[in-house]
């Protein structure tokens, strides 16, 4: 398969509108991709989608990926038409300048779709003072400019309690990397609809229930994960992320997290979970067997639906694997192609 | 003639042109501007003067001036992944800006580096996971900044060797209202008003010669305006550039309204007589014009201009811009047109003098 075409889905997803709490394109997306294919479909009441792949013997395993991403959500509209926002989940250094989505859905009440494209806007250089030009931007300082003329113009398209997201397109870099918003975690469920079409491809019937969970809500508090787990009453879980690295120069051997092209990161313990050790030492120890490339992730940061899946009910052993991802929650994410031919295989693995 | 103001704009915008790169515009530049002129010059400095003759003798000249360059990057060195790791290890560029680059702009952008190919970047950033609780009210200096391309040493060597200039990513974005955003419309939508002048100026319809001055180095001194106007001589000219949009931040008194047509600059930097003639000529024809008073100076290339040889009688007039300098700058198309009708008419009046 060319490169293009096995990361089709993967960019047409890291495209998709789905900020935290409006998730419905690419919920629509994986929808799609799925008809047919799963012995269930189903949509629950926080808004999740869950495919159910039945197999042959007891229990079941949660496979989980979030749908969301990090975005804003608009607090004011300007008397001169530009629009105030609350980021959620990003470094306000890297909003100035970019590009951005905004709308809503019917499903959150409104009264259609809608998206406006607009960037975030900085004050010329020119007219900066004193130690502006040196200092970070506060939130409250920046505006979100889609070319209306005045505030009653703006309100024709926009309303307070929309929501946005970045707006980048999806690209090859060098060296087998790839670019694009919302890789956190388009990767997850991109990996989670691939396995479920290798499944049906190949008429493999798994050793029990797989319950595919694409959450939402993950990014302001693991809200989805949360309810997904307790309706599914998993036995285990894998939760698959891209997480936080930063294997750039300049950054001490302590920070780094993780490597871009060596492997699915397996996380030890981040800032939600203390994983379930011999399920992180099976996963490992399957990696090993099938020469699939990991790597277990070195640094304590970060959470993932699993904080909450973990202690669903009387506790679930959890696994997290992770794609190694650069500049996570900016617009602009770098991950490696060859990790997530390394993700989904060790998934496979782990599952048949 | 009718231009596509947006497909014009889009087609300038892609070209690199970061100060001092922009004799290698020269090609693209003629694919898009040479049909509406009679010849063109360019000049070791990356000037490049389009002739429009009137075809009668002895004829007066007037510059039009737009600057052609646009703010940028230099690759200033190439780093691995790890100190010392060696040249198959993932490459990271270090740049310094050329021209006013605001850092705050910076982490997460993406920019273009014109190497030996088009080769797509982002500028690396610290995810909030893995900072210190206040980290994130430090912007970082440029020397903890870098352009990741996904090719190792080796290769970057070879595509992008230091000295190699960068850009923001070209793109046009559409907003509401005819507004557009876009990397380098200061002052490429200048060049696009002059080329949509000529378009304009049928031959038989003007008496003076039109020389289409598209500068080099407007954001680092001056120095292709400086040079050009010594070599052509004119007896009057107009410097065309970007100013302030109103909107957010900016202050009334330095802004000038969107979609109200171009702004004349009132200053004692420029030739008041003959400025007064441009808003004159305006008001007769009921051209939109705004006036902004810039008292000491104009900040383009008309300050310039304006003291070549003996002195140039100049008016300075601009498009209002949001977000200068900026990776996405904001104008109105229609601002692009009000500008090219305010010059054609004043040419063919016999503004030239």
């Amino acid at each position: 398969m060319s490169m293009e075409a096995r990361f089709e889905l993967l960019r047409r997803l890291s495209h998709a509108f789905g900020p935290s709490g409006c998730e419905y394109e690419v919920k629509e997306i994986i929808e799609a991709e799925l008809a047919g294919l799963c012995d269930e479909l189903y949509t629950d009441r926080l808004n999740n989608l869950i495919a159910v792949v039945r197999g042959k013997g007891d229990g079941r395993i949660m496979l989980s990926a979030h749908t969301d991403e990090v975005g804003f959500m608009i607090t004011h509209i300007d008397d001169d038409g530009t629009l105030k926002f609350d980021a959620v989940g990003i470094d306000v250094r890297v909003l100035c300048g970019r590009r951005v989505v905004v709308g809503n859905d019917p499903k959150n009440g409104a009264a259609e779709r809608t998206r406006v494209h607009g960037i975030i806007g900085a004050k010329p250089i020119h007219l900066q003072k004193g130690d502006e030009r040196s200092r970070a931007n506060k939130v409250e300082d920046l505006y979100i400019d889609i070319g209306a003329a005045d505030k009653a113009d703006a309100e024709k398209y926009v309303s307070p309690g929309d929501y946005g997201t970045f707006d980048t397109e999806f690209k090859a870099l060098g060296g087998g990397c790839y670019v694009g918003k919302a890789i956190d975690d388009r990767f997850g469920c991109a990996v989670m609809v691939e396995t479920i079409k290798r499944l049906r491809k190949e008429g493999v019937t798994p050793g029990c229930d797989l319950y595919f969970a694409f959450t939402v809500r993950e990014e302001t508090g693991l809200s989805g994960a949360r309810t997904a787990a307790f309706e599914i009453n998993p036995t285990r879980a894998i939760v698959l992320e891209a997480t936080a690295v930063s294997d750039i120069a300049d950054v001490p051997d302590n920070l780094r997290v993780a490597e871009l092209g060596k492997g699915g990161a397996i996380s030890i313990m981040d800032r939600a979970t203390i994983y379930d050790t011999e399920f992180v030492q099976h996963a490992l120890e399957v990696a090993k067997q099938n020469g699939i490339k990991c790597q277990i992730k070195r640094y304590v940061s970060g959470g993932t639906d699993a904080g909450v899946i973990h202690r669903t009910r009387e506790g679930v052993p959890t696994l997290g694997i992770s794609a190694p991802c650069r500049y996570i929650h900016s617009a602009t994410s770098v991950f490696h192609g060859d990790d997530f031919g390394s993700v989904c295989e060790l998934v496979w693995n782990l599952i048949v | 003639m009718n231009i596509d103001t947006k497909q014009l704009l889009a087609a300038l915008c892609e070209i690199p042109t970061v100060s001092g790169f922009e004799a290698r515009g020269a090609d693209a530049l003629d694919a898009l501007a040479l049909r509406y002129f009679d010849e063109v010059k360019h000049t070791p400095v990356g000037n490049h003067i389009y002739i429009k003759r009137c075809g009668k003798p002895n004829a007066k000249k007037i510059l039009i001036d737009a600057h052609f360059d646009e703010i940028g990057f230099l690759v200033s060195d190439i780093v691995p992944a790890i100190k010392d790791g060696g040249d198959d290890l993932t490459g990271f560029l270090r740049f310094v800006p050329v021209g006013g680059v605001d850092r705050r702009l910076l982490s997460s952008a993406e920019v273009t580096v014109w190497g030996k190919q088009p080769i797509p970047g982002v500028i690396t950033s610290t995810p909030p996971h893995l900072q210190k609780s206040n980290d994130a009210d430090k912007l970082p200096e440029f020397d903890k900044l870098f352009i990741e391309t996904g090719y190792t040493v080796r290769e970057l060597r070879e595509l992008a060797p230091i000295g190699t200039p960068v850009t923001f990513a070209p793109g046009v974005l559409e907003l509401k209202n005819g507004r557009i955003a876009s990397k380098s419309l200061d002052d490429k939508a200048c060049i696009a008003a002059i080329i949509e002048t000529a378009a304009m100026l049928e031959p038989g319809t003007f008496d003076c010669d039109v020389y289409a001055l598209f500068s080099a180095m407007e954001e680092t001194g001056g120095t292709g305006a400086m040079t050009a106007t010594f070599g052509v001589q004119p007896d009057c000219a107009i410097a065309l550039d970007v100013c302030f949009a109103r909107g957010p931040e900016t202050p009334k008194t330095k802004s000038a309204a969107m979609g109200e047509g171009p702004a004349i600059s009132i200053s004692i930097a420029t030739d008041r007589a003959f400025t007064q003639r441009v808003i004159d000529f305006a008001k007769s024809k009921e051209l939109k014009l705004q006036q902004l008073v810039e008292a000491k100076r104009t900040g383009t290339n008309g300050d310039v201009i304006h003291l070549t040889r003996e002195g140039v009688p100049v008016a300075v007039v601009s498009i209002p811009l949001r977000y200068m300098h900026s990776c996405l700058e904001v104008i109105d198309t229609a601002d692009v047109r009000h500008t090219a009708e305010l010059i054609a008419g004043f040419i063919r009046e016999g503004g030239a003098i």
